[in-house]
Parts: C-alpha cells; sequence; structure tokens
C-alpha cells in the first residue's frame, strides 16, 4: 500500500475506530461529519446542529463551551449532559479542540467525548449506598479528621464540621488505644475492632468497626474509611441474656432445694450444690453423665422416658450415694420450647427435717397429752380403786353376813374394775408407744365392714343400728390396717354410748369412706346425744370421760394420734340432741408408701 | 332414833354402790343419785341430813351443783362432803372452782377411806 494510501486509511480507520464519539462541527454548529460511535450513540448526524443531535435542543445551549473556544482557540474539557437517540440521559466528558486553518482561522471543532454514562450510575450508585448502607460510614484523613460521613452517621453522632473521628464517635479529646484507622494508615490493611462510643445523645453505642484505605489501587492512599456497624441492641439483648444467666444460675446454685436438670439424651446438665449435698456425689461425677438408675423415683425415670408432662410427689424417696432412702417432695416438669423437647428438670425437697420435726412435734403433743392429764387419769384411777375397794368391801360383808347378794354384787364390781383397768392400761400403753404406722396397701372398705362387724350385734341389743354406707368404690391406701381398725372402733364405741345416752330408738350409727377430692375420708355419723359446748371443748384436751362406767378418755386422743402420723387429721361436728358426726381425713398425697421389701434387703 | 338421811351424788355406779353400803351399815339411811339433776331433785324433794357429793362428774355437772345446792335456800345448812379424786387445788381451779364458793364441809379424798369416812359424817350430822 502506498504510504499517502496508507495515512488516508490509517486516518480514516482511527477516525472510525476510536473509542470515543467523534463529531466535527462547523461555526453554525453543524456536524459536518461524525464517526460510527457518535452516530450509534445520537443517531444519523449528518447536516444537522450539534445541539439538536446531542442534546434534542433548539437552539444553542447556554453555557455552551465550544462558543468560547471559537473566539478563544482553546482545548476545553467538560461533562455534559445529553440525550441519546432513545432519549434516555446520556453523560459524556467532552473534549473540544479547535481545528486551525492556514490563516489561523477556525473553520471547524472537532467535539470527542466519551461515554460517562455507566460512571455517573456507578457513582449515584455508589452515593446511595455510602448514604443508606446500614452501617455509619466516614471518611478519615491522615489527621483522623472526618471529612465526610454518611446521612446514619450524621443522624446518631451529629453534623460534622472537620472534627476528629473520637471526637465525634466519642465525645474523647485523644485518640483511642486501640484505633483501627491508624492500624489502617500504617499498613494499608483492613482492620476491624469493636467499640464503644457515645451518640449525641449521650447513650452509650456498641458498634463493630472496619477501616479500609482508600485508595485507586496504588499504595499511596491519603483517606481511610470507616465502617461502623451498630450492635448496640445485640448488645442490649446480650447483656439481658448474660443477667439472666446469672439470676438463673444464682437461683440454682443458691437453692436450698436440689435441682437436677436432665438433657435430651438423658445425660445430667444441672447438679447444683444442694442437689450434691442431698445425694452426696460431687457434680462434677455426674454432670454430663447419664444418673444413675435408682437414684431418682421411677414416677421421674418415666418422666424423663415420656419428654413430656409433669410430675408432682408429695412424699417419694431418693437414694444418696450411701444408700441412704431420703424422704422428699419432688417435683419435676419436662421443658419444651414450642414442641421441642428440651429436657427434664426435677426439684428436690429434702424432707428429713420436716420428717424429724413433725415427729417431735407429735412426740411433743403426747408427751403434753400426758402431762396434762395426769391429774385427771389419777382421778379415773382412783375410781377405779374405789370400785375395787367397794368389790372388796361387798364380798368381805358378804362373806362375814353371808348375804349371798352381797357377794355377788362385790363379785361383779371386782370383775368391771379389773377389765376397766386392763383396757385403759392398754390404752395408755397404745397411747404412749410412738412411732411409724405399720403402713400396707390397705382396702378402706375392708376396715369399715369389719368395725361394723365387731359392733352390730352388741349395739343391736340396745337397739341401737350400726351399718355402713360406702356410696362408691375407694382406691386402696397405703394405711395401718390396725391402727385405723382402732380408730373407727374407737369412734364407734363412742357413737354407741352417745345413742345409748340418748332416748331415741332405734338409734342409728353409720359408717362411710369415701374419697372427697384428694382425700380419703371416714365418717361415723349418730343419732345419739350429741355433745354441748362444754364436752365439744374437752373432747381432745383431757383424759376426759363422759362414761361413769367404763371410759379412759383415751379414745379420741389415741384415734387423734394415730390419724396424725398417718399424716391426716380429724374433725367432728356435733349438736346436743341431734348426734354427732366424726371424719378421719387423710389427703391421699400424705399417706405414705409401704416400705418397699428390696429395701430392707438392701439394708442388711 | 329416826336414821340420818345421806344423799350420795356419785357417777360412778360402783363407788355410789360402796359408799351407801359402808354408810348404811353404820346406820344411816343412804340414797343414791348418778348424775346431777336426779341429785338435785332428790336433794330437795327429801331435804337429806348430809349429801355426799363427787366433784368431778361429767362437764362441769358436779361442781355447778355444788354451786347450786349452796344457793338453794330449802337446802342452806345441809352439810355437804366433797368426795372426790382431786389431789390438788389446781385441779380444783382447773374445774372451775373459785374464791367466791365456800368450801365443803368435809373433803374425803378418793380412795375413800371408810371409817375416815362414817366419821366425817356422823360428825357433821350430830353437830
Amino acid at each position: 500500500m502506498a504510504k499517502a494510501h496508507y495515512q488516508e486509511w490509517l486516518q480514516k480507520e482511527l477516525f472510525e475506530q476510536a473509542p470515543l464519539n467523534i463529531a466535527v462541527i462547523d461555526p453554525d454548529y453543524r456536524i459536518v461529519s461524525s464517526n460510527r460511535n457518535f452516530e450509534n450513540l445520537f443517531g444519523e448526524a449528518g447536516g444537522r446542529r450539534c445541539y439538536e443531535v446531542q442534546k434534542g435542543r433548539d437552539e444553542p445551549c447556554e453555557n455552551c463551551t465550544a462558543s468560547q473556544t471559537w473566539l478563544d482557540g482553546r482545548v476545553r474539557v467538560n461533562e455534559e449532559s445529553g440525550v441519546d437517540k432513545s432519549g434516555r440521559a446520556a453523560h459524556y466528558l467532552v473534549y473540544l479542540a479547535p481545528i486551525f486553518a492556514e490563516d489561523g482561522s477556525i473553520p471547524y471543532i472537532i467535539e470527542m467525548s466519551a461515554d460517562i454514562t455507566e460512571s455517573k450510575r456507578l457513582k449515584s450508585e455508589y452515593q446511595t449506598l455510602f448514604e443508606q448502607v446500614p452501617c455509619y460510614v466516614t471518611v478519615l484523613n491522615r489527621d483522623l479528621r472526618v471529612v465526610r460521613a454518611n446521612q446514619r452517621f450524621r443522624e446518631k453522632f451529629g453534623e460534622i464540621s472537620g472534627q476528629k473521628c473520637f471526637e465525634l464517635f466519642k465525645r474523647q479529646t485523644t485518640d483511642c488505644a486501640n484505633c483501627p484507622a491508624k492500624k489502617t494508615f500504617a499498613d494499608g490493611k483492613i482492620h476491624r475492632s469493636e467499640q464503644v462510643g457515645s451518640s449525641k445523645d449521650g447513650e452509650p453505642t456498641y458498634y463493630m468497626v472496619t477501616t479500609a484505605p482508600l485508595s485507586r489501587g496504588d499504595e499511596d492512599f491519603s483517606h481511610v474509611i470507616e465502617m461502623a456497624v451498630d450492635v448496640t441492641d445485640l448488645r442490649h439483648t446480650e447483656e439481658r441474656l448474660q443477667r439472666a444467666r446469672v439470676v438463673r444460675r444464682g437461683l440454682v446454685e443458691h437453692s436450698p432445694d436440689a435441682i437436677v436438670g436432665i438433657g435430651t439424651k438423658n445425660d445430667v446438665l444441672i447438679f447444683n450444690p444442694a442437689a450434691e449435698s442431698l445425694f452426696g456425689i460431687p457434680a462434677a461425677d455426674v454432670l454430663g453423665r447419664a444418673l444413675q438408675d435408682g437414684f431418682l423415683p421411677p414416677e421421674l425415670e418415666e418422666l424423663v422416658n415420656a419428654r413430656r408432662g409433669e410430675c408432682r410427689l408429695e412424699s417419694a424417696v431418693v437414694r444418696a450415694r450411701s444408700g441412704e432412702e431420703i424422704p422428699v417432695r419432688l417435683s419435676g416438669y419436662a421443658v419444651a420450647k414450642d414442641d421441642e423437647y428440651l429436657g427434664t428438670a426435677a426439684f428436690v425437697k429434702d424432707l428429713r427435717e420436716v420428717r424429724r420435726l413433725e415427729k417431735e412435734k407429735l412426740d411433743a403433743e403426747r408427751l403434753t397429752a400426758v402431762g396434762q392429764t395426769v391429774a385427771g387419769l389419777a382421778h379415773g384411777i382412783k375410781n377405779l380403786l374405789t370400785g375395787l375397794e367397794g368389790g372388796v368391801y361387798f364380798l368381805r360383808s358378804g362373806l362375814e353376813g353371808d348375804r349371798t347378794e352381797r357377794i355377788q354384787e362385790g363379785w361383779g364390781m371386782l370383775q368391771r374394775n379389773v377389765e376397766r383397768i386392763s383396757v385403759l392400761v392398754r390404752n395408755l400403753l397404745s397411747f404412749s408407744k410412738g412411732g411409724e404406722p405399720n403402713v400396707e396397701v390397705t382396702a378402706p372398705e375392708d376396715l369399715v365392714r369389719d368395725v361394723v362387724d365387731l359392733y352390730r350385734e352388741a349395739a343391736a341389743r340396745e337397739d341401737v343400728v350400726v351399718s355402713s354406707d360406702i356410696p362408691g368404690p375407694v382406691a386402696p391406701a397405703p394405711l395401718d390396717p390396725e391402727a385405723i381398725h382402732t380408730c373407727l372402733a374407737n369412734l364407734v364405741s363412742n357413737a354407741v354410748d352417745a345413742c345409748q345416752m340418748s332416748d331415741k330408738r332405734p338409734c342409728c350409727v353409720q359408717v362411710r369412706v369415701r374419697d372427697e377430692d384428694d382425700n380419703l375420708v371416714f365418717e361415723v355419723e349418730d343419732e345419739g346425744c350429741g355433745m354441748d359446748q362444754e364436752v365439744r371443748k374437752f373432747a381432745f384436751t383431757n383424759f376426759f370421760t363422759t362414761k361413769g362406767k367404763g371410759g379412759t378418755g383415751l379414745g379420741l386422743l389415741l384415734t387423734r394420734k394415730m390419724t396424725q402420723e398417718h399424716g391426716g387429721r380429724i374433725a367432728f361436728e356435733s349438736e346436743p340432741g341431734k348426734g354427732s358426726t366424726f371424719r378421719l381425713i387423710f389427703p391421699r398425697e400424705r399417706l405414705r408408701l409401704p416400705d418397699r421389701p428390696e429395701q430392707q434387703g438392701d439394708s442388711n | 332414833m329416826k336414821k340420818k338421811l345421806v344423799l350420795i351424788v356419785e357417777d360412778e355406779e360402783d363407788v355410789a354402790k360402796y359408799l351407801a353400803a359402808a354408810l348404811s351399815d353404820q346406820g344411816f339411811e343412804a340414797l343414791t343419785a348418778s348424775d346431777a339433776a336426779s341429785g338435785l331433785e332428790l336433794a330437795t324433794q327429801r331435804r337429806p341430813d348430809l349429801i355426799c357429793l363427787d366433784l368431778v362428774m361429767p362437764g362441769r355437772a358436779g361442781l355447778s351443783l355444788y354451786r347450786e345446792m349452796r344457793q338453794t335456800p330449802g337446802l342452806m345448812g345441809v352439810p355437804i362432803v366433797v368426795v372426790s379424786g382431786l389431789v390438788s387445788a389446781d385441779a380444783a381451779g382447773k374445774l372451775g372452782w373459785d374464791e367466791t364458793l365456800p368450801l365443803p364441809d368435809a373433803f374425803i379424798e378418793k380412795p375413800v377411806n371408810i371409817p375416815e369416812l362414817v366419821e366425817a359424817v356422823r360428825e357433821l350430822v350430830l353437830a
């Protein structure tokens, strides 16, 4: 190719291929020539005015830079906004250069523009990001002065006017020891740290900060961008959680009751000091391991296996490492969040002390009752002795005077009083005998029937009708059958006596048993003479008897004592002339289970 | 000479029988009542020469009867011998004895010493 030809080709190709929009305009602003890029962007331009083509205007632009170049012939660079051939906003950087004629005049100006729409868009996006990103964004210079800050920052920490970052972030007058910005300025690397600032309202503000050099890819940079994520809410939540954790730990650690937490794998998660002392096992020996079988009552083990529900045991037994069976009150429940099982918690109250106090109280009551009534007892014994002496007197005088009726009378008096002394001694012995009831699972109805059978015939001879009234089935209960039999027999005996003291014939005594709420209730009701206020007052407080012959004044005391030893109580109501009703009320949850035979085996 | 009449108010049947037999063997006429109500009735009807009374009877019946007898005009001047197993003033106080009550004419403790009782009764009746 000839050189001239090559030059022409080169110029044409340069004109067409340069990554610029190139147009040549004349002093009338007509585009006399334009390259392909230009036409791709703005459309066909030949002969049209530049402002029509590039801006869609009818007349020249107000601040037309080209018009100045026509005058002074200088090269100008400026940013322009226009409209492309599809009507979209276009941003471009314009380079205006005059083309000089040989006489120095300027027949044409060459306009070369680069499309910066994309970078404009990026810039705008960057701006939006800068302002809207949910962080506090600042740009610091090497003096640590904040030269830019986003809206979020300004709202939180106040407007910026050349303050240093620590003045704004922390209301401090000196920089921070662990300043990540200084580190970034020193090594050009990204640094992170956690900081506590103070908002413009003086509230503590926790944030995670990241500092990065603001460079254009070279090592030299004069600014650092600092992005801080506010973690105040998170921090508050964490603090609340932390506090709750500390409180919970404190409660668990200092609880006087043993607390055992069992996890989803049946492993022990919580074993507080009270549990350590109750079971005699250091927490370290059980935490994270499965609790050994037999330490906890079977009801709780069932609960752990069922992974749902709860149980309350008023009277249960746990086994310490030493093998000691410890009476406890226990409540356990499966812990779940929504439907997810998290574990089982058991709260165990050691009842040894309570049991000891209960026994002491019973002992004390018994001693008080015995003490209080020695005088009354003495009176009773003196009457019996007088009766015996009377018998002896009748016998002797009958024998001396050969009077048969006196001998018979004396013999009867001796027999009666000897019998009364033996009853008194028996009652006194069982009253002074303390200790646990001899409990076995017993059908309450059977006790009632036995007692009714015992009295029915003898009472019938006096026209007193003793009968049982059992309205429905009653669940078996752990009771000392002998003790309860004695209690019921005492009450029925009193009831029959009360009937004998009244004029009503026939006179009825009914013995009932039923479940009422969670109580097992025995009831003895009579239609006898009833008790006046005086008698009611003395019913339990003395070795008191209203029975001229035959009473020891111990029956009700004995009944109350045995009832209390079962965890129950005795109540009565009575009206003179109408009759009395005595009730033995046993809360089922306090009826203690019989000793398991294997326990006895263990202790041997 | 007409036999002196002694009323024995005693809820213990055997004790009442014993005292009645012992006193009648000693030449007295003995009547027995087993409770306070019949005791008061017999006392006002028969106006005995002496009353033997057990203070400790059901409720406070013995003591009430004692008080009532002391306040009944027809029984003024009838000596009352308290026969009781009570051992102390404290026990009497618990029973409801108070300072305003006149003391009994004699006090015989159970178990009863019969010669002592007869002696006391004789002295009071013949006085």
